[in-house]
C-alpha cells in the first residue's frame, strides 16, 4: 500500500550545503524568537530587546563576512532562494543600515517609548528587515510575495507605532490602504505569469518568453504592470508614493529613516533583479518586452525624480522635505535599473559576469545609505532638543552644535550631488553608465542634471538657515544624545571618506556585482523542478 | 423504465433522500426528547398529553409553527432578515452529504457495452456516475451486425461488473475538511439574523456568537487533526475503516482510546459551536431575551430551531466516526477483505451499520441535552479563556504528542507501516501518552502566571451594597 | 470520480450538468461582486462578498479541487470574512459607514475600471493559458499537497509561519489596551456617577 508510504513520507529537509548561504537570515529569526523570550528575564524590557536585537544583528554581519560570496552556479534549497554576491553585499549593507537605526532609536526615541513596547518594536523591525533581505535573494514568485509581504506588513504598524500621534494613525492607515491596493495589483498580476507559463520560477518564465512560446503581450504588460506597481510601492516610485510624505511626517523618526533606505533599497533590488532576469534570458538585445519594460522603468524613474524634487519646493517640514528628496532619489536609482538593453556592447562583462547596472546601484546605495542616515540622525536630535520639525528649527545650528550642523551640510551637499561628498562620485558614476549605454539615455543623464541643479535650491534652504540665520532666542545651544551625534558625525565622515577612497569603494561594488544565473560565467541557470502534483512515491 | 432507472439513477439518490427524512423526522423528536431529558433532570414528568407518553407533542409543535402569524417587525432589513434562517438551514443540510453510514457496498451487475480494450472503463460507461469499478469479466458477447434501423452495430460484450460505492450521499476525500468548513457559515445565519433584527438584544446575541465560534473553530480543528495525522486522511469513511478491528482480540480500536484528550476538547468544541448551554451566551434568556432569534416568529424561527438540532446530528455523527469507529459495533465488520473491513457485499450489513452509527449519534446527543440541562452558562470572559488559553494550547500539545508517538511508536509497530492500523501496542503508547500529557498540563498550568481579570466590575453606587459614600476606587 | 460534479451529473449527458452548475456559480460570484461594489449598506456588502466568495469554492468543487474548496469555506469565508463581518458590525452605526463619493470621482472610478476591465477581457481573450494537467485518478491529492508543502516549497511554508508571528505581534499591539490609562479612565468615569449619585440623593 503505498498510501502508507505517502502518508508517513519523507519531508525535504535542507542540509547544510542549502541553508549554509543563507546564515544571516537564520540569526534574524532567532533574533525574533529571542526578541519575545528577552522580557521575561529582564525588568528593563525595551533596554534588554535593544541589546538582544543588536547582538542577533551582529552576528547575522559577522554570520555574512564568514559565509563569503557563494559559489555561483548552485540554486540552494530547490531553487526557490538565491544566493550570490549581489544579494549578499545588499544584506550586509541592509544589516549595518539596521543597527544605525537602532542607535538612531536608542539616541532620541528610547526615552519616550512606553516601557513594555520595546519587544513589539524590534520584532516588527527585525521582521521587515528579515522580509528585506530575502527580497534581495529570490526569484521565484511566491518567494517574492512572501518576502515583501514580510517586508510591508510590520512597516504599516511601525508606521503608526506611536498610538497617541494623530498623524501616526493617519499615516499608518494610508499607509496600509494604499500597500493593500498594491500588492493585490502585483498577486493578481503575478497569477498571469503562473497561468500562462506554468512556473513560479522567474528564470525559466524568461527563458519561456525568450523563446516566444507563450508570447501574449498584452498578459505579460499587465503583468509587469502589476509587478512594477507592487515594488514601485515600496520605492514609493511616482503614482504609488502618495504613502510616502504622509508616513515620513507621521512616524517616529527612526523608522522614517528605515523606511527611506531599506525599504526603498530592498523594492529597488528585487526590481533590479527581476529584470536583469528577464534582460539576460533576452541577451540584452532589443527585442520587444524588453524595450518597452526599459522605456517604462527609465521614464517612471525620470518622472518620480521629477515629481519629488518639485514637491520639495513647498515642504517647511525637515520630514516631508527629506521624504520628497528620497523620492526623487528613488527616481535616480530607477533611471539605473532601466539599462535593460544596450547598443553599444553588453550589459553584463561575459568573462566576470559584472553586471553594471548593478554596480550603479550597489554604489548609490551604499553612499545614500550613509547620507539619509545622517540627515535623519541630525534632524532626529534638532527635534529633541527643539520639538519642532520645522526648517527653522535649524537656524544657527552651526552656533548651536557644529558637529551635527557640518555634518548636516556634509549629507545636504552629498544628496545634491556636489563635491566634496561621495554623493558626487554615486550620481556621476551614474551618469557616466547611462551615457556610455547610448540609444536615448542622454535624455535620463539630461534629467538628472537638471534635476540636481532644481534639488540644489532645497538642499540649501535648509544649509541657509543652519549658518546664515541667527539662532532664536528661545534656540539655545544643545549636546544632543552622544550616540546620536557619534552616528551623525560618523555619517559625514564616511561620505567624505567614500570620496577619498571613491576607487576601492567602486571597486568593492564593482566586485559584488554579479548576480547568479545573470550573465558572464555565472551564466549556469538554476536547475527549477517543475510544480507537479505527482503520485506519491 | 426500471433498466434506465438502475443504469442511471445512482444509489446515493435514494440514500439521500431517506437520510434527509430520517434526520428532520429525528430532529422532531429530538425536541420531545431534549424536554423529556429537561424533566428527568429536573425531577418532573415533562410532555405526556397529546398522545401516548407525549409521542405526538412534535407534531404539535410543528403544526403550531406553520399556523402561527409569520410576523416580521418594522424597520429590519428585510432582505437579510429573511436570508438569515435560510443561511441557516441550507448549510446544516450541505453538510449532512458527506457523512458516512453504512461503509462500502460492493456489487455485481451484468451490463451490455461495446468491446474494448479496457472493459472497466467501458463497464464504467454502462453504471451510474460515481461507480467505482474494481473488476469487469467478460462472460458472453454479440457477434457484429446491424440494429432495426439497418446502422452497424459493433461487437458488445456481456460483462460481469464488480464495483464499489459508498453507502452515503457522496463520499469526499477530505470529508471532514468540508463539514468543518461547511458549518462554519452556519454562523452568518445567526450574524445576519442578529444584525438584520434591528435590536439591540438580537445585535448583541450575534456579536456574541461570533466571537465564541470563531474562537471555538481553532481548537476544533485542532482536535480533528490529531485524527488525521493519525491516519493521513480526510476521508470520514477511511477514518472509520481504519478503527474496524479490535486489539487483544476484543478491545474495539476506537479513538476513543488512543486520544482520549482530543475527543473530550471535540466534545466541548461542538457544544460551542451548536450555541448550546454552557455556550449559550448568544441567547441567554435572561440577559438577551433570546438573543439572535428575538424578534423570529413562526417558521423563520422553527427554522433556526431546526437548524441548531440538525447542527447537533451532523456533529454528533462526525464525532462517532472520528472517536467511536462509526458504524463498526463488535461482530460487524466486512466479508470481503479482512484487512478492508468497510466493504461488504450484503445489503443488510450497510443497513445495521447505518443503524449503529445513529445509536450511537443519539447518545452523543443525549450528553448534549444532559450537559445543557446540567451545566449553568459560562461568563463571557471565561468563554474566551477557556478556548485562548486551555483549549487552543491543549489541542496543540495534542497534535505535537501524536507526531511524535507516530514518530517513533510507529516506526516501530508493523501493522501501522504496513496497513495504517493502530495496534494493541501502539495504542497502549497512546494511551500512557495521553495520560502523561494531562499530568503535564495539570502541572505546568499551575506555573504559568494567572490570567489577568478582565471582568472589571463597576460598582453601582448607590445601591445597596456601596452606598453613596464609598470609596471611589474600581475593583480588579 | 467522487466529485460534488460527477456525482449530481443524473442526466446521461455528463457534459450538461457541469456546465449548467459552472454557469451558476459564476453568475453567483459576479453578481454578487457587483453587489460588493454598488451596495451602499457596508453590511450588505458584506454580505454580498459571502456569496461571491461562496460562488468561488463552487468553482473550485467542479475543478474537482475539493481540498482548495474546502480551504477557501474555512480560511475566507469562516475566518476572513466573518472578522470583517464583525468589524463592520461593530463600526457600522458610525457616520463613516455610508459611502458619498464626488461626482467627479465617480467618473475617474467608472473610467478607471472600464479601462482596466477592457485591457483584462482582451489581454485574457489574447492569451492561451497553460492548463495544468492534474492527475484526478490519484486518491489522495492532499498527500500530494503536504509532501509539495515539505518539499519543493518548504522554504516559503515556513517563512509563511514568520510572516504570520511578526504580523500577529504588529496586531497584538496595535489591538493592545494601555491599562494603566484605562483604569484611570474607569476611575473617572466612577468618580462622574458617584458625584451624580450624591446630586440625585
Amino acid at each position: 500500500m503505498n498510501i502508507v508510504a505517502a502518508a508517513i513520507g519523507r519531508p525535504y529537509i535542507p542540509g547544510w550545503t542549502d541553508l549554509g548561504p543563507f546564515v544571516a537570515e537564520g540569526w534574524l529569526i532567532v533574533t525574533v524568537v529571542g526578541l519575545l523570550l528577552a522580557p521575561f528575564f529582564a525588568r528593563r524590557r525595551n533596554l534588554a530587546c535593544f541589546l538582544v536585537a543588536l547582538a542577533g544583528l551582529t552576528a547575522a554581519l559577522i554570520s555574512l563576512l564568514w559565509v563569503g560570496v557563494p559559489a555561483p552556479g548552485r540554486a540552494p534549497l530547490r531553487g526557490i532562494l538565491i544566493a550570490d554576491s549581489f544579494a549578499l553585499l545588499w544584506k550586509a549593507m541592509l544589516i549595518v543600515f539596521t543597527v544605525g537605526v537602532l542607535f538612531l532609536w536608542r539616541s532620541t526615541t528610547a526615552s519616550e517609548m512606553r516601557e513594555g513596547d520595546g519587544p513589539e518594536f524590534f520584532t516588527l523591525l527585525i521582521g521587515a528587515t528579515l522580509g528585506m533581505s530575502l527580497m534581495a535573494s529570490t526569484t521565484n514568485l511566491l518567494m517574492i510575495v512572501m518576502a515583501v509581504e514580510l517586508a510591508s506588513l510590520p512597516s504599516y504598524v511601525l508606521a503608526g507605532f506611536r498610538k497617541t500621534h494623530r498623524l501616526g494613525a493617519e499615516a499608518s492607515l494610508k499607509y496600509v490602504l494604499f500597500g493593500a491596493g498594491c500588492s493585490a495589483l502585483m498577486i493578481y498580476a503575478l497569477t498571469f505569469l503562473y497561468g500562462m507559463y506554468g512556473t513560479l520560477d522567474l528564470g525559466a518564465i524568461a527563458r519561456q518568453v525568450q523563446g516566444g512560446a507563450h508570447a501574449h503581450p498584452a498578459l505579460l504588460t499587465i503583468a509587469f504592470f502589476g509587478l512594477i506597481a507592487g515594488v514601485g510601492f515600496k520605492i514609493a516610485a511616482v503614482p504609488f508614493h502618495f504613502w510616502c510624505p504622509d508616513v515620513f511626517e507621521g512616524a517616529s523618526v527612526e523608522v522614517t529613516a528605515f523606511l527611506s533606505v531599506a525599504s526603498k533599497g530592498a523594492g529597488l533590488v528585487l526590481l533590479l533583479r527581476v529584470l536583469m532576469t528577464f534582460a539576460d534570458a533576452m541577451e540584452y538585445r532589443a527585442a520587444q518586452p524588453l524595450v518597452a519594460l526599459a522605456y517604462a522603468v527609465g521614464i517612471l524613474g525620470a518622472i518620480t525624480a521629477t515629481v519629488g524634487n518639485t514637491a520639495a519646493f513647498a515642504q517647511n517640514n525637515i520630514k516631508r522635505l527629506l521624504a520628497y528628496s528620497s523620492i526623487a532619489h528613488a527616481g535616480y536609482m530607477m533611471c539605473a535599473v532601466s539599462l535593460l538593453f544596450n547598443l553599444n556592447g553588453h550589459q553584463t562583462d561575459a568573462a566576470s559576469g559584472v553586471n553594471a547596472p548593478a554596480q550603479v546601484l550597489l554604489f548609490y546605495l551604499t553612499v545614500y545609505l550613509f547620507m539619509n542616515l545622517g540627515a535623519f540622525a541630525v534632524a532626529a536630535l534638532v527635534y529633541r532638543a527643539t520639538g519642532s520639525e520645522d526648517i527653522s528649527a535649524f537656524n544657527g545650528l552651526v552656533k548651536r552644535n557644529p558637529v551635527l550642523a557640518h555634518a548636516m551640510m556634509a549629507c545636504m551637499i552629498s544628496l545634491i550631488g556636489l563635491p566634496p561628498f561621495a554623493g558626487f562620485v554615486a550620481k556621476l558614476n551614474l551618469m557616466l553608465v547611462l551615457m556610455n549605454n547610448g540609444g536615448g539615455w542622454w535624455i535620463l543623464v539630461a534629467v538628472i542634471a537638471v534635476n540636481s541643479i532644481a534639488s540644489a535650491f532645497y538642499y540649501f534652504r535648509v544649509l541657509r538657515a543652519i549658518y546664515l540665520e541667527p539662532a532664536g532666542a528661545d534656540q539655545p545651544a544643545f549636546a544632543g544624545h552622544p550616540l546620536g551625534v557619534a552616528l551623525a558625525a560618523g555619517s559625514g565622515l564616511a561620505l567624505v571618506l567614500m570620496l577619498v577612497l571613491a576607487s576601492p569603494v567602486s571597486a568593492l561594488t564593482r566586485h559584488y556585482a554579479r548576480m547568479q544565473g545573470i550573465g558572464g560565467a555565472a551564466a549556469t541557470p538554476a536547475t527549477k523542478p517543475v510544480v507537479t502534483v505527482s503520485a506519491a512515491p | 423504465m426500471i433498466d434506465w432507472i438502475q443504469s442511471n439513477i445512482p444509489p446515493w439518490v435514494y440514500i439521500a433522500f431517506i437520510v434527509h427524512f430520517a434526520i428532520l423526522g429525528t430532529v422532531a423528536y429530538l425536541i420531545l426528547l431534549e424536554r423529556k431529558v429537561a424533566s428527568w433532570t429536573q425531577d418532573r414528568i415533562g410532555p405526556n398529553r397529546v398522545g401516548p407518553f407525549g409521542l405526538f407533542q412534535p407534531l404539535a409543535d410543528g403544526l403550531k409553527f406553520i399556523l402561527k402569524e409569520d410576523y416580521r417587525p418594522a424597520h429590519v432589513d428585510k432582505i437579510l432578515f429573511t436570508i438569515a434562517p435560510a443561511i441557516m438551514i441550507i448549510v446544516i443540510i450541505i453538510s449532512i452529504a458527506v457523512l458516512p453510514w453504512g461503509g462500502i457496498k460492493q456489487s455485481t451487475r451484468q451490463v451490455t457495452v461495446a468491446t474494448q480494450t479496457d472493459l472497466k472503463v467501458a463497464a464504467a460507461t454502462a453504471l451510474p456516475v460515481g461507480m467505482n469499478v474494481i473488476d469487469a469479466k467478460e462472460v458472453g458477447s454479440i457477434p457484429p451486425g446491424t440494429n432495426l434501423k439497418g446502422d452497424a452495430v459493433p461487437r458488445m460484450s456481456i460483462v460481469d461488473a464488480t464495483y464499489r460505492w459508498p453507502f452515503q450521499i457522496t463520499n469526499l476525500n477530505i470529508g471532514v475538511l468540508f463539514i468543518i468548513g461547511v458549518l462554519s457559515l452556519a454562523i452568518y445565519g445567526v450574524v445576519l439574523g442578529g444584525w438584520a433584527s434591528n435590536n439591540k438584544y438580537a445585535f448583541l446575541g450575534a456579536l456574541r456568537a461570533t466571537a465564541q465560534m470563531i474562537s471555538y473553530e481553532i481548537p476544533l480543528g485542532l482536535s480533528v487533526l490529531s485524527i488525521v495525522v493519525l491516519y493521513g486522511s480526510l476521508d470520514l469513511n477511511t477514518i472509520v475503516d481504519r478503527q474496524a478491528h479490535y486489539w487483544a482480540g476484543f478491545i474495539p480500536a476506537w479513538n476513543i482510546f488512543t486520544q482520549p484528550i482530543s475527543f473530550f476538547m471535540f466534545l466541548i468544541c461542538i457544544h460551542a459551536e451548536a450555541n448550546r448551554a454552557p455556550f449559550d451566551l448568544a441567547e441567554a434568556e435572561q440577559e438577551l431575551v433570546g438573543g439572535y432569534h428575538t424578534e423570529y416568529s413562526a417558521m423563520r424561527f422553527a427554522l433556526f430551531f431546526l437548524a441548531e438540532y440538525a447542527g447537533m446530528i451532523t456533529t454528533s455523527v462526525v464525532c462517532v466516526a472520528l472517536f467511536f469507529g462509526g458504524w463498526h459495533f463488535p461482530g460487524l465488520g466486512g466479508d470481503v477483505d479482512p484487512t478492508n473491513p468497510s466493504v461488504t457485499t450484503s445489503m443488510s450489513i450497510c443497513i445495521v451499520r447505518s443503524i449503529v452509527i445513529f445509536t450511537k449519534t443519539i447518545g452523543i446527543v443525549f450528553i448534549f441535552m444532559w450537559v445543557r440541562w446540567s451545566l449553568p452558562r459560562f461568563r463571557f470572559d471565561q468563554l474566551m479563556q477557556l478556548a485562548w488559553r486551555a483549549l487552543i494550547p491543549i489541542s496543540l500539545l495534542t497534535l505535537l504528542m501524536t507526531a511524535l508517538v507516530l514518530k517513533f511508536g510507529g516506526a516501530m509497530s508493523e501493522t501501522y507501516r504496513k496497513e495504517l492500523r493502530i495496534d494493541g501496542g501502539l495504542a497502549t503508547i497512546f494511551f500512557l501518552s495521553n495520560v502523561i500529557l494531562i499530568a503535564l498540563v495539570m502541572i505546568v498550568s499551575r506555573m504559568i502566571p494567572a490570567a489577568p481579570n478582565t471582568n472589571h466590575r463597576m460598582r453601582v453606587i448607590g445601591s445597596r451594597y456601596h452606598p453613596v459614600p464609598a470609596p471611589l476606587t474600581t475593583t480588579n | 470520480m467522487n466529485s460534488i460534479a460527477s456525482i449530481l451529473a443524473l442526466s446521461v449527458d455528463a457534459q450538461t450538468v457541469p456546465a449548467v452548475l459552472f454557469y451558476l456559480f459564476a453568475g453567483i460570484s459576479a453578481a454578487s461582486a457587483l453587489g460588493v461594489v454598488l451596495s451602499r449598506n457596508i453590511v450588505r456588502t458584506a454580505v454580498c462578498l459571502l456569496f461571491t466568495l461562496v460562488g468561488v469554492a463552487g468553482l473550485y468543487f467542479l475543478l474537482e479541487s475539493e481540498f482548495l474548496a474546502a480551504v477557501q469555506l474555512v480560511v475566507y469565508v469562516g475566518g476572513t470574512l466573518i472578522l470583517i463581518v464583525f468589524g463592520v458590525m461593530l463600526t457600522s452605526k458610525s457616520p463613516f459607514s455610508r459611502f458619498e463619493p464626488k461626482a467627479g470621482e465617480v467618473v475617474v472610478a467608472i473610467a478607471a475600471c472600464i479601462i482596466l476591465f477592457a485591457a483584462l477581457v482582451m489581454a485574457i481573450r489574447s492569451a492561451d493559458f497553460r492548463p495544468q494537467t492534474l492527475d484526478t485518478t490519484q486518491k489522495y491529492p492532499v498527500v500530494a499537497l503536504g509532501q509539495a508543502l515539505l518539499g519543493d516549497y518548504l522554504v516559503p511554508f515556513e517563512l509563511a509561519s514568520v510572516v504570520l508571528l511578526v504580523v500577529m505581534i504588529g496586531a497584538a499591539y496595535l489591538a493592545k489596551s494601555r491599562k494603566r490609562d484605562d483604569k484611570r479612565a474607569v476611575a473617572r468615569g466612577a468618580a462622574t456617577l458617584s458625584q451624580k449619585a450624591r446630586q440625585w440623593s
